[in-house]
């Protein structure tokens, strides 16, 4: 059942009109940023060793390239979600998988494969643009597909935090700003805070994975939040169909 | 009412529904077999709405249990929406999808095994007469076609309770007919509750009829005792609490309505000698009662739906 809903969710964001003028301007921030990437090693290429370009152009591009994309997705991501649930609940959609026989856990797992497929689909063109400089350049591939694989769980974890927050409210623009606010702030407490607020922040925990360092505890992080996240959602969708409270009949 | 506990398709018991600390149901009770189809009349705001809403299982009741096909909605959420459709009075259509392409969805988020899918599909596009439209988007459609779309999600894995919230809102007269008969059709092999703000609509389609106002439930009984004029409908006040077992082994009582537990409404057989107000009255005083008025109802819904919702008591609901 998660299938039919993660392929209607995509089937969904596919057919719609804002879906894919976000996903054509998505597409030519990471090809300027890719360009500006480009140009600026070419200009430093002069005063590099000859065997420091290889890995010279793959840091280029994670510093310039990878690591914008990151923050373009967590703007991006919310916008995306925040018809997920939201949207479906505004306009009445939802009393169809109300009245379906499916789990709260089941819909929050379609959902959350659907946006997340359609943003990842949105992630490999911008790896078509790296690819596209294998021909004729060596590059570190075990770098990029680490900082890559950082950047797919950041963009998970935004979806989750997105989802989240728009099974809270009713209204989608709502949803989307506190989804990019949350992030935002997460973000930010990594650059100003040590300690528990750095540690809870996935710009640290990003950090290494663009370093081309796959830790472990970095990538329990991202699956441990993003299941704690999931979970809340999955929570809050049960509970509207369960005893109502004073606060679900006020969101209702 | 249902009879035959065996045989009951849809029950729901003392129906509570609070919205901080406004009531939008209170003690509402809904019982249903197979082939019944109950109309469900209130004014805007009465809470018809959300009484399909709880039944359906998309709004969680503040107290009270709802059992479909048996199994228990909150327990048994699965088993009991298996056996149940579902058309909201906004229809939940993905406008961008073609007919087919969103039945199709429909049927498979209802767990139609993947070997039914495009038979039952099919079989449903062909009943709800959208045969030529299959393949057009619903954005494009007429109202109409969106009901019919709409009705069509609700059947597509043929439930045996199902549940039409205002299917006729907003449709022309030739549309209205048409929708009319595609529920006529429908409803003998399901349990049907159809909500309207149109009696006609209810007379025409319904076996049973229930008026809600201000959340409680005001009338409950079979149409054809409302609406037939060999039986007669008097509105009785009692000056003190009656229980319904007292009144409904009168002599020639066919149904008896609560209004409040000193006012009721009792419907007769006009040949029997409880069928005029003197008769009625005298049966009452036999049986120990005090009678303060007993006035005659015009056997049209029209007038006794006008003179339940001018009397706003409060009522206390019958049990199913």
């Amino acid at each position: 059942m998660t299938k039919t809903i993660a392929a209607h969710e995509l089937r969904v964001l596919l057919r719609s009109p804002f879906a894919w003028i976000a996903a054509a301007l998505l597409q030519l921030i990471f090809s300027w940023l890719f360009l500006a990437a480009v140009d600026q090693f070419t200009t430093a290429q002069g005063q590099l060793s000859p065997g420091a370009q290889q890995s010279g152009l793959t840091a280029y591009l994670i510093v310039h390239f990878i690591a914008p994309s990151t923050i373009i997705m967590m703007l991006a991501t919310p916008l995306l979600c925040m018809n997920s649930i939201a949207g479906e609940r505004q306009s009445g959609r939802y009393a169809l998988l109300a009245s379906s026989p499916l789990t709260a856990a089941e819909i929050v797992a379609g959902k959350f494969i659907g946006a997340l497929l359609f943003q990842y689909a949105i992630v490999v063109f911008s790896v078509l643009l790296i690819a596209a400089l294998l021909p004729g350049i060596a590059l570190d591939l075990t770098h990029l597909l680490c900082a890559y694989v950082g950047l797919a769980l950041f963009v998970a974890l935004a979806t989750a935090v997105s989802l989240l927050f728009s099974s809270l409210t009713l209204r989608p623009v709502l949803a989307a700003f506190l989804s990019f606010s949350v992030m935002l702030l997460l973000w930010l407490a990594a650059q100003s805070a040590t300690g528990l607020l750095s540690a809870i922040s996935p710009s640290s925990h990003l950090a290494s994975f663009m370093q081309g360092n796959l830790d472990s505890r970095d990538l329990a992080y991202f699956t441990g939040v993003m299941a704690i996240l999931l979970c809340l959602c999955t929570y809050r969708i049960n509970s509207l169909t369960r005893t109502s409270t004073p606060l679900q009949a006020a969101t209702q | 009412m249902c009879a035959d506990t065996s045989q009951r398709l849809l029950e729901a018991t003392a129906i509570h529904v609070d919205y901080g600390k406004q009531a939008a149901l209170r003690n509402v009770n809904v019982c249903l077999e197979s082939g019944n189809t109950l109309g469900l009349l209130g004014l805007n705001g009465a809470g018809k709405s959300t009484l399909l809403k709880v039944l359906a299982g998309v709004n969680p009741p503040s107290s009270g249990t709802v059992r479909i096909n048996g199994a228990d909605l909150a327990r048994q959420p699965l088993c009991a929406r298996q056996a149940l459709g579902y058309a909201p009075d906004k229809p939940p259509l993905h406008l961008e999808f073609s007919v087919k392409e969103f039945l199709t969805y429909a049927a498979k988020l209802r767990r139609l095994p993947r070997n039914q899918l495009a038979s039952s599909v099919n079989s449903v596009i062909e009943r709800c007469g959208l045969g030529e439209h299959r393949h057009r988007i619903i954005a494009n459609l007429s109202h109409g076609f969106q009901q019919r779309v709409n009705l069509a999600q609700a059947l597509v894995h043929q439930p045996k309770v199902l549940l039409l919230d205002e299917p006729t809102n907003g449709l022309d007269p030739v549309q209205l007919m048409e929708m009319r008969s595609l529920i006529s059709d429908i409803s003998g092999s399901h349990a049907t509750i159809f909500s309207s703000h149109l009696l006609t609509e209810v007379e025409a389609t319904c076996n049973r009829v229930m008026l809600i106002n201000e959340g409680q439930k005001v009338l409950d009984m079979p149409i054809d005792q409302l609406t037939d004029e060999k039986n007669a409908t008097f509105e009785v006040v009692l000056q003190q609490a009656a229980r319904q077992t007292d009144l409904q082994d009168l002599p020639g009582v066919l149904a008896v309505c609560s209004v409040d537990p000193q006012h009721w409404l009792i419907t007769t057989s006009e040949a029997t000698p409880s069928g005029n107000p003197a008769g009625i009255g005298d049966a009452l005083i036999a049986r120990g009662l005090q009678l303060l008025e007993v006035n005659p109802v015009k056997n049209h819904l029209e007038r006794v739906f006008n003179q339940l919702t001018a009397n706003a008591r409060p009522v206390a609901s019958d049990t199913p």
